[in-house]
């Protein structure tokens, strides 16, 4: 701790010049070495520091006004567009200055699709749509670990026929289950199966330093989606109709300084 | 300085100033720098984070993990732990000088068991069990958030019909000072297709004794992230 010495100076006394310069320069070093320990405990608010967090860029959206927003099926992740762009967020973020980042995506997403039971329908089977983070620079992107996110319905609840219990496939009678991933206008039993059935996915991901080493600069991160048939086609019945329509999205990250 | 809001003595023209009058007054600056300062004595927002020791507003508990983690679907009830792994769920403890306010997020996405074979299972591509009486049951998976032993985020049953599947959870609750454990718990059962999500079965359960199906069903819990931010002021 910086500790500021007076010299004691009584009356009747003689005033001893070292005494005085002695003071004056203790103020001086003190001065300089104000630390921790020169404030007194929990003496300090929120008033005297500046922000600790920093401003972050600025956050990717979309939402009613932009709607769904489809994706064409593909078995390599590619990245999630809002209205045309790409949504990239490029963070503020100084590891080494002890900095501390966590990236944040959110949106909803629904599968048009055909999907099938194989041995009933000769269908393909049903789709799957996936999700992840990654981070990169403009020209390549890598994968962050623990953010790959994927949804599927199982089988049973994608059949285009309206679920095992369709009388279509099952002998006697049974209720019609259109839901899942199902969407099919043409549908047999009188059922609209008109149904494509919203998810919502979330991806928080705390970036560690080391994890973005292949860039050497402050990296980008874009969220990136697959979707295609559970058995990694594209192709065969239902043919390319798959399609994630993506919307409401918010991306955006948090830089937490202190 | 502030202290010479407070000072002792107050001289004025022509008076005859005794030393120890001085220095009451200066001693009264020098107390207060001596491990006295606080807010009065700094311009507002005038100290910038490069003045703040790292991790005095936040720090950070995590847990990250994208191999597989298999459930050990014969255990009924709430549960960090699985017989198939030698690990939890995800868990992190800490040891915090400071109460503080626990800002918790858990994120991850399961996969049901897609191979599963029986007799009474009418076809294997359904990845779903059939009861004898044809009405459907399906297995159904929830997780929770548990901080110190008190349970601060719980989500919805998830049921196999979906066979790929993903969560977030998020919460926040205020701790004292000392031992953190923080972790997300599961819990898988089962549930009738004629009554769904109302009438749960531990796994395992029969519907009746002629129903010589058990609903076990393999579930395994990949990319698990549990990050626990600590904000301290």
């Amino acid at each position: 701790m910086a500790r500021v010495t007076i010299k004691d100076i009584t009356e009747g006394g003689s005033l001893n010049i070292e005494d005085v310069n002695e003071t004056i320069e203790s103020w001086n070093d003190a001065s300089k070495q104000i630390n921790g320990d020169n404030v007194r405990v929990q003496g300090l608010d929120q008033r005297v520091f500046g922000p600790v967090i920093r401003k972050p860029p600025t956050a990717y959206t979309s939402g009613s006004g932009a709607g769904w927003v489809p994706h064409s099926p593909t078995l390599d992740f590619l990245p999630v567009k809002t209205t045309g762009a790409d949504a990239v967020i490029r963070p503020g973020w100084l590891p080494s200055e002890g900095d501390t980042l966590i990236i944040r995506a959110s949106f909803q997403f629904y599968v048009e699709a055909r999907g099938g039971r194989p041995a009933f329908t000769g269908h393909s089977s049903t789709p799957t749509a996936r999700f992840r983070l990654e981070y990169g620079d403009t020209q390549n992107w890598y994968e962050l670990n623990t953010t790959e996110r994927r949804f599927q319905m199982s089988k049973m609840y994608s059949d285009n026929t309206k679920g095992w219990l369709s009388s279509a496939t099952f002998s006697g009678s049974g209720p019609s289950h259109p839901y899942g991933f199902n969407w099919d206008n043409s549908a047999p039993n009188g059922a609209s199966g008109d149904t494509p059935t919203e998810q919502t996915c979330t991806i928080i991901h705390l970036v560690e330093p080391g994890e973005v080493g292949k860039v050497s600069n402050v990296p980008r991160f874009r969220i990136a989606y697959l979707t295609a048939n559970s058995d990694m086609t594209i192709s065969g019945v239902p043919k390319e109709t798959e399609k994630v329509y993506i919307g409401w999205l918010n991306f955006n990250s948090t830089v937490y300084r202190r | 300085m502030c202290a010479w809001r407070y000072k002792q003595e107050w001289f004025e023209d022509g008076d005859v100033t005794r030393p120890e009058d001085w220095l009451d007054n200066v001693s009264e600056i020098a107390n207060e720098l001596n491990g006295y300062l606080d807010s009065d004595n700094f311009r507002e927002l005038s100290l910038g984070m490069e003045h703040v020791k790292q991790k005095a507003f936040n720090s950070f508990l995590t847990y990250g993990e994208f191999m597989p983690w298999d459930f050990d679907y014969n255990f009924p009830g709430w549960t960090a732990r699985s017989n198939s792994e030698s690990g939890d769920l995800a868990t992190v403890k800490g040891e915090v000088a400071n109460d503080a306010l626990y800002i918790i997020e858990f994120g991850c996405r399961w996969s049901w068991e897609r191979d599963f074979s029986s007799s009474y299972n009418v076809n294997n591509e359904f990845g779903d069990r059939i009861h004898r009486n044809w009405h459907h049951v399906h297995t159904c998976v929830r997780f929770r958030l548990v901080a110190n032993n008190t349970v601060v985020a719980e989500s919805g049953w998830s049921s196999n019909t979906m066979v790929d599947s993903s969560l977030h959870l998020t919460a926040a609750i205020p701790l004292p000072a000392g031992s953190v454990v923080v972790r997300a718990e599961m819990q898988v059962a089962v549930a009738s297709g004629m009554a769904p999500f109302t009438d749960f079965y531990s796994v395992g359960h029969k519907v009746s004794e002629s129903d010589q199906v058990d609903y076990d069903r393999g579930l395994t819990v990949y990319d698990r992230e549990l990050i626990v931010n600590i904000r301290k002021r």
